[in-house]
């Protein structure tokens, strides 16, 4: 029996298919939309996050105790290789970097702008975050005589620097006194991590030792995880065996990309509301109509044994091809569209002025989460049930002598 | 006589019972249908013969008064007993559009069958056993919008005799054919009524169609104006 | 002419011609010669100040003390709102007083290189305007009668901004005429005038310095420094080089 209702139900589709195709066409093309927004606003989220983890804080820092309120060379990390030996033991890190730190001055024949000299091993920020990714312009190295020096690229521009030319870095070191030390600019990065590319200059660690006389002990130490979704845990631990460091994971140092992450996902939330109202009209309309196209049809059935709950399931199951045609349609170009842009990413370098005031890459590789789909299944299924409860009440109230009735 | 088959008694149905344009359509009908028998009920336009039907059909509800069919107090059936009873005992052939559209005639024709749950292969062969009888046997895989009227009512008897059911209500089942169309339907239900010993009830305005009938029940203005059995 | 009168002469031009043969200092005397006849075992000044932007005109006075090219106290005397005003620089190192607020700052790096009291000095250029003769390889690119023009190159690593820098030295008092800042293009930054040399004692002093930028940016721009009075080589009280100086010479 069933079988027949099944028929029934799909045959009725076919009999209306441009009406049907039109709202199967609508939840595709929504989907469609949903998924490709969801996917690049969150890969343009996450590349935010993971370029400010990468060229800077980490996904944790180890800092001395104090120095975030009061950054200078009296509050260093005194013992690093120590630490370095109990990060080593932890298998779900993956990498850390030390850097040194010392604001300054940095100067040209022309202009002088304050910045943050941060004193690097290139070859070690390179296994850690991929740093040489970030380059611009130049070579990612200092030099035989390790007097090169890496350059913001916003900190470049505002100096008129290029790639050859001589900057001259001011700074006190270690005794309070001022130092200087002449460096040409080897390469110009561009991480989008704003702070940096607005103000930092990397120098070799070495020099940065000799220059502030810092023989040992680094500003910080950051460290990548293998699994991101950890960090709570592992700062947890670290900061427990190390008390009198300062351990921060990178939502603490960055709250503001955290909240920039919550706000997306409340967006893509929005966008699925609005992806299960457009569906959840389409269906009804389609459905409302032929249901009150057939109350005859109905009439008759019922009239010859049928019970309401079969027809009733019936529409449902109506209801039910279009939401699931129109969601393996949306979820197949969706889920195409999102695998050639997490390959192949987004470019949006015609638009590169206004992603680079947010610290945004011109290229844009989308995310896939399993959650996508959930989502839009979960919109379409409600949108399915939902759009046939006011149908369904209809026929409840059409009796079916009347419905035979009517010619 | 046996205790009737089917039997009414009393019955009243008012439309609209409490508005200033209440209709008295059916009132105080009493009548006793044997097992077997090939009944009409004729009368003018708004005499109350499709109420009737419809009631005892359970289709509608009767304001006043019982209708029992074969032991079984159809107005005090719930409406879920009442779809099984049509499932199960009563076939009806309305005056039009009494076809699935979008099934063929075989598969309008198994239709109830399949809904009483029978298996396939009897479905199958009681199918077109029906469909031999009303000769529509070349027209099984075509749907209705390609068969003419007459064939279309005769896909809907086929329909509602194939479950076995005991009581078949047509309304006015010629009324939209041709004379010749009407005159072999008519024949063929006739047939079937011997053969297959179903009580049929139908209601018509043809005479040439009343005629056809062993039992005639005249209407007029809901109440019944002549009770005859014919020869 | 008498021919003994002739031969005097001749013989006095030898000699003159011989001693300054025998001055001609090297380049890097020049430099070092430079350097010192503009500072001195102590100098204590009276200075004015003028700024001029594109915004106005800014004029200041002040007083400094200093002891070789590593010490100087600076107080400020005019105008009334930056008057107590005091700097002090020891080597490298350079604090300031304001008497206002009563706090005394270390000055950081990074204002270092930032204009001096909004002139076209920076803070640097008085922390270590005296270490040309360390920082740059001198060389002598010409010469006529009144002046050594010098080519100033850094050293290889030496911190300095400039690119190059050309400076015309006056024979007479082995004080630079003009300086000319370059980048490393090439081109012209600034210009160093020093004007208006006067005797002081056994020395002589330029007594009206004028730096002209000369980027676009800074069209207009013009700072000058004036000499009012000067006392070279006497005592200074070592007071005046510690912390507390800054205040307490404020007034």
């Amino acid at each position: 029996m069933s079988r027949v209702l099944l028929r029934i139900a799909l045959a009725s589709l076919g009999r209306r298919r441009s009406r049907s195709l039109l709202v199967v066409i609508m939840i595709v093309m929504s989907l469609w939309g949903l998924l490709a927004m969801e996917g690049l606003y969150d890969g343009m989220t996450e590349q935010v996050i993971d370029n400010a983890i990468r060229s800077d804080s980490g996904d944790i820092s180890i800092f001395a105790d104090g120095y975030r309120s009061d950054p200078g060379l009296h509050r260093l990390i005194a013992n690093p290789a120590e630490i370095a030996a109990v990060l080593d033991a932890d298998r779900r890190i993956k990498s850390h970097v030390q850097r040194l730190r010392q604001d300054g001055l940095i100067a040209t024949a022309h202009y002088a702008r304050n910045g943050a000299i941060l004193g690097v091993d290139l070859a070690a920020e390179e296994r850690h975050g991929q740093l040489a990714a970030y380059l611009h312009k130049g070579v990612y190295d200092f030099g035989e005589k390790r007097r090169g020096a890496l350059v913001g690229s916003r900190l470049a521009a505002k100096m008129k620097v290029k790639v050859g030319d001589k900057i001259v870095l001011s700074a006190q070191n270690r005794d309070n006194e001022v130092t200087a030390l002449a460096l040409r600019i080897t390469g110009i990065l561009k991480t989008n991590n704003m702070a940096l590319d607005d103000s930092a200059v990397f120098i070799d660690l070495a020099k940065a030792r000799e220059m502030l006389m810092v023989a040992e002990g680094v500003s910080r130490i950051s460290i990548l995880l293998h699994d991101r979704r950890q960090v709570d845990a592992v700062r947890q631990v670290l900061q427990a065996e190390l008390p009198e460091r300062e351990v921060r994971g990178w939502d603490q140092l960055y709250p503001a990309l955290m909240q920039g992450r919550e706000m997306m996902a409340v967006f893509n939330l929005i966008t699925s509301l609005l992806v299960f109202c457009v569906a959840a009209l389409g269906i009804f309309g389609v459905v409302l109509v032929s249901v009150l196209e057939r109350l005859r049809e109905f009439g008759i059935m019922l009239a010859i044994g049928t019970t309401f709950a079969e027809i009733r399931a019936m529409v449902f199951v109506e209801s039910f091809v279009l939401g699931l045609s129109g969601y393996l349609g949306g979820a197949l170009l969706g889920g195409l569209t999102l695998l050639y842009f997490s390959r192949y990413g987004l470019d949006l370098s015609m638009f590169s002025a206004g992603l680079d005031a947010f610290g945004m890459d011109a290229v844009t590789y989308a995310l896939i989460r399993p959650g996508y789909f959930l989502t839009a299944l979960a919109a379409v299924s409600g949108a399915t049930l939902i759009s046939v409860l006011l149908p369904l009440r209809v026929l409840r109230k059409a009796r079916p002598i009347e419905a035979i009735n009517r010619i | 006589m046996d205790s009737s088959f089917l039997e009414t008694r009393q019955l009243c149905k008012i439309f609209a019972p409490h508005q200033a344009a209440a209709v008295q359509a059916l009132a105080d009908i009493d009548l006793a249908i044997h097992r077997g028998e090939f009944a009409v009920l004729s009368g003018p336009s708004g005499s109350g013969k499709t109420t009737l039907l419809n009631i005892i059909g359970g289709l509608d509800g009767a304001s006043s008064g019982t209708v029992i069919l074969d032991g079984i107090t159809v107005t005090e059936l719930a409406e879920k007993e009442l779809s099984r009873l049509r499932r199960d005992h009563i076939g009806f052939v309305f005056q039009a559009y009494n076809l699935i559209p979008v099934l063929t005639a075989r598969e309008n024709i198994e239709y109830v069958m399949r809904l009483q749950g029978r298996s396939h292969e009897e479905c199958r062969r009681r199918g077109e056993e029906v469909a031999a009888k009303l000769d529509i046997g070349a027209l099984l895989d075509k749907l209705p919008n390609q068969l003419s009227g007459g064939q279309q009512q005769r896909v809907a008897v086929a329909r509602a005799v194939a479950g076995k059911p005991k009581l078949i209500l047509a309304d006015e089942p010629t009324a939209n054919l041709d004379s010749k169309s009407a005159a072999n339907l008519m024949d063929m239900m006739q047939q079937l009524n011997e053969d297959e010993g179903i009580t049929i009830v139908f209601s018509s305005h043809d005479p040439q169609v009343i005629s056809k009938a062993k039992h005639s029940i005249v209407l007029r203005d809901g109440k019944v104006a002549a009770n005859e059995h014919l020869a | 002419m008498t021919h003994l009168k002739r031969l005097t002469a001749a013989i006095f031009c030898l000699l003159w011609t011989a001693s300054t043969a025998v001055a001609t200092p090297s380049v890097d005397d020049i430099v070092k010669r430079v350097e010192a006849n503009l500072s001195g075992e102590t100098a204590f000044m009276r200075l004015t100040m003028v700024v001029r932007t594109k915004r106005g005109k800014r004029t200041m006075k002040m007083e400094s003390w200093a002891k070789g090219r590593d010490r100087s106290f600076i107080r400020i005397t005019y105008p009334g709102k930056d008057s107590g005003i005091t700097f002090l620089k020891i080597d490298n190192a350079m604090w300031q007083y304001v008497p206002r607020i009563e706090k005394t700052i270390k000055i950081p790096a990074s204002m270092m290189l930032q204009s001096w009291m909004g002139s076209d000095f920076t803070n640097d250029d008085l922390v270590r305007e005296s270490s040309i003769s360390e920082d740059y390889h001198a060389a002598l690119a010409g010469e006529n009668e009144t002046e050594y023009l010098l080519d100033l190159h850094p050293r290889e690593e030496a911190p300095v901004v400039w690119g190059r820098i050309r400076m015309h030295v006056s024979k007479e008092y082995l004080l630079p005429a003009r300086v000319s800042y370059y980048d490393e293009e090439g081109r012209l930054v600034r210009v160093l005038d020093y004007l208006e040399v006067k005797p002081f004692g056994e020395r002589h002093y330029p007594t009206r310095w004028r730096m002209l930028p000369q980027s676009l940016d800074r069209e207009g721009h013009l700072t000058e420094v004036i000499i009012e009075h000067a006392v070279f080589d006497a005592e200074i009280d070592e007071a005046y080089f510690t912390k507390r100086a800054l205040k307490r010479f404020s007034q």
